[in-house]
């Protein structure tokens, strides 16, 4: 592949992808590393792109400002988050062991999590969203335990008391849920009484729950509580939060991730 | 003339939620050297604060003599004696020893006209007397730019002393010294107690409190555990004291895949201070190291990043031998070192936040002739955003940020430089924890990107909470190198840490 062709293919896949990291690259394009590095110094000097701590950056992602508002239930390809979720996501594949029995609930930011996890080993994933049921058919390496239930497709999970019931039967080591709103005074708080139970029947049978979430549900209340802001022992979420729960979390002994991220 | 006594009824101070101290009932005995002492963050520092008059206490009296004192600024304090020394050099560097010491207090021609001009000749011959006190010669004419640290925590003791202190308040004046200037310091604070003046020292080592104190005082989380006679409390009794709860799962540790070894050391030594060390350092891995005062642990981190000399031993990069003749040859090799001493050696306060990240790799801003401003402006607007800097403009000076922006900035210099070893000697010192937290995930973005960090702290449960394994420095000899497994805990590093 001459100089030139590999240049526009990385400048094709940065445009498309925003961020990459020299690793991917590498395996790509199939040259190596210290090629990739030598090309992001070119691209960096014609503007476009920054280079990032063992990767790169669309410069333009830089100037833009990322888009304001609600995050409503959306499929996981249009999500106006997807860059954070997708970081969040990696975050999370490391809390992650081979041959860990693992627990995926509702939402995009899990979904992410479940494409993050293609390179572990003898995994075992119960999930009762529908998203990551279909992804999983392609990663025949996993094995996967879907939860029954009645279709909530606001949602695009499965819930109620089959859901429930088939839970309780299970036994997994770590766990990755969301919640709609979280607040310093009233906690974690959901839109959906019926998640909110699939949560619950979790906690009592996984070692460990950790909520991953993008920061756009912090300062938010939603319409049931769930708990107080300990109710999770460890948070994943992007580093863009308010300062006021980096203190709360580490008052209060709660292991707080953050990604580093691209801000407004 | 001896020194007074000191009481604290009730003292309470809050900073926000947080009760920093409460319920304070301490005493001073006139004329003694009080050790007060305690872990990192059980109040020490608010404590000598509100000694010296910078904080006042929310609730609760200052009691001198049995007379209820209220120190409204530090002259207040000092009107009443009490000076104090603070952790944190405030010398100015471009002015010589003697004009350091006097600095405000400057003896005049005479009483007319001459009182705007300085009596160079009394200055001088003032400054050889006070320096004749200390345990080693100081030139009264060097500037204080060409001291070591040891001398100038002794010149900023003995500039307290000349304003005939009845109380001098030291915090942690030992910090970062090692032992044999360690040594120089006490000789110099049992002369000055020799010499009438009461002396609360601040500190939070406990073999200090052995070496030095006659009473010692004991503070946690913020309450006043006790106060009892030196020689009468047992090494292990005030050490369980300071191992509390660890408090693990606060830290957002990430067990990275272990990957080659990147780094190895074997059978380092220099001069007087370290003997012997051997270990290695892995990519993906985050290696502790602590010690205390004396221990060499900041020398050997000179020593790695190309800034202090090896007498002895072979350092290996990559599985090559490798000598480092300047910090530049390392830099080459992809270690960077970001110093606890963020205000000297790490910003450059005038230049703006931008300058401060490009300067460690200029050329990749370069055209040929020109530096090219507006990458460089492209590229902090990057490192602002991704490490949440500040809300204010990269065109702002660096002087004017906090310290947890500070050191997030020294973290953006060196990644920019595409760093592979970051060397981080007390990272999280005096920090606020909203930084820190973004500090540890940095750590962690560090590792997984495959980086490698050798993290310097005194802060035990920063050790236990992030680092993979764990190297304990005693008196320059490596005494212990433990994987950080879930039974590894305070006490155990503390034992090794002393023993």
């Amino acid at each position: 592949m001459y100089a030139a062709e590999r240049l526009a293919k990385i400048r094709r896949i940065i445009r498309e992808k925003k961020r990459i990291d020299v690793a991917t690259l590498s395996k790509l394009l199939a040259v190596s590393e210290v090629t990739i590095r030598r090309d992001l110094v070119k691209l960096e000097n014609e503007g476009y792109i920054i280079k990032t701590y063992g990767g790169a950056v669309l410069q333009e992602l830089v100037d833009e400002n990322p888009k304001n508002g609600p995050a409503p239930e959306v499929s996981p390809n249009d999500d106006p988050y997807l860059a954070e979720k997708e970081q969040i996501a990696k975050i999370a594949a490391n809390l992650v062991q081979d041959d860990q029995i693992i627990f995926l609930g509702p939402g995009t930011t899990c979904y992410q999590i479940a494409a993050s996890l293609t390179n572990k080993r003898n995994l075992t994933i119960v999930t009762n969203n529908l998203y990551v049921i279909s992804l999983l058919q392609k990663l025949p390496t996993i094995n996967v335990i879907a939860v029954g239930g009645e279709v909530n497709y606001a949602r695009n999970c499965l819930v109620g008391p089959i859901a429930q019931n088939c839970l309780k039967h299970l036994h997994t080591n770590i766990s990755f849920v969301s919640v709609d709103g979280i607040n310093l005074d009233r906690g974690y708080t959901l839109n959906d009484f019926d998640v909110l139970d699939i949560i619950k029947a979790i906690q009592l049978n996984s070692d460990e729950v950790v909520l991953a979430v993008d920061y756009s549900k912090f300062d938010k209340i939603a319409l049931t509580s769930i708990g107080d802001l300990t109710y999770f022992k460890k948070v994943i979420t992007n580093s863009r939060i308010p300062e006021e729960y980096k203190n709360y979390y580490f008052q209060n002994c709660i292991g707080l991730y953050t990604t580093m991220e691209i801000e407004a | 003339m001896v020194g007074p006594k000191l009481q604290f009824v009730n003292v309470t101070k809050k900073f926000g939620e947080l009760n920093v101290l409460q319920n304070i009932n301490l005493s001073i005995a006139a004329g003694s050297i009080h050790m007060i002492t305690g872990e990192n963050g059980a109040g020490k520092s608010t404590l000598a604060k509100i000694m010296g008059g910078i904080c006042q206490p929310d609730q609760g009296d200052l009691f001198m003599d049995g007379e209820k004192v209220r120190f409204r600024e530090p002259a207040d304090a000092q009107a009443h004696g009490i000076h104090m020394v603070h952790q944190d050099c405030i010398l100015i560097e471009q002015m010589n020893v003697a004009e350091n010491l006097f600095l405000n207090h400057e003896p005049r021609l005479n009483a007319w006209w001459g009182r705007y001009r300085i009596n160079h000749k009394q200055l001088y011959g003032e400054a050889n007397r006070l320096l004749s006190l200390l345990p080693v010669k100081i030139d009264a004419r060097l500037p204080v730019s060409k001291l070591g640290l040891a001398q100038k925590r002794l010149l900023e003791i003995l500039r307290a002393y000349y304003q005939n202190p009845r109380v001098l308040i030291l915090d942690e004046p030992s910090a970062s010294l090692n032992r044999p200037e360690a040594e120089l310091l006490y000789k110099l604070i049992r002369e000055l107690q020799q010499r009438g003046v009461s002396i609360v020292y601040f500190t939070n080592r406990p073999e200090e409190v052995f070496t030095l104190g006659e009473q010692v005082s004991v503070l946690k989380d913020g309450i006043h555990i006790g106060t009892f006679p030196v020689k009468d409390i047992e090494y292990n009794r005030l050490l369980t004291y300071f191992a509390g709860a660890d408090y693990k799962e606060r830290y957002p540790k990430l067990r990275v895949q272990r990957g080659a070894e990147i780094l190895r050391v074997e059978e380092l030594g220099s001069e007087n201070i370290l003997d012997g060390i051997s270990f290695s350092l892995h990519r993906g891995e985050i290696l502790g190291l602590t010690g205390s005062a004396g221990s060499g642990r900041t020398n050997l981190a000179r020593i790695l990043s190309g800034l202090g000399k090896a007498s002895s031993g072979t350092i290996f990069l990559d599985g090559n031998e490798i000598t480092f003749r300047n910090p530049r040859d390392a830099i080459r090799a992809g270690i960077c070192f970001i110093t606890e001493d963020r205000e000297q050696e790490g910003i450059f306060p005038l230049l703006n936040l931008k300058e401060n990240i490009t300067i460690s790799d200029l050329s990749r801003l370069w055209n040929g002739f020109f530096l090219n401003r507006h990458r460089e402006e492209r590229i902090a607007e990057f490192y602002k955003l991704e490490l949440g800097i500040t809300k204010t403009g990269s065109d702002a000076k660096a002087a004017n940020l906090s310290s947890g922006m500070k050191q997030k900035l020294l973290l953006a210099r060196w990644l920019y430089k595409s760093s592979r070893i970051f060397i981080l000697d007390e990272p999280t010192k005096g920090v606020d924890i909203s930084s820190k937290i973004d500090i540890y995930n940095i750590l962690n973005e560090l590792v997984l990107a495959g980086a490698a960090v050798l993290l310097i702290s005194s802060d035990l449960k920063e050790l236990l909470g992030m680092s993979d394994r764990i190297l304990i420095l005693n008196k320059g000899r490596l005494v212990a190198d433990l994987v950080n497994t879930p039974e590894l805990n305070q006490q155990k590093l503390l034992d090794r840490l002393v023993q």
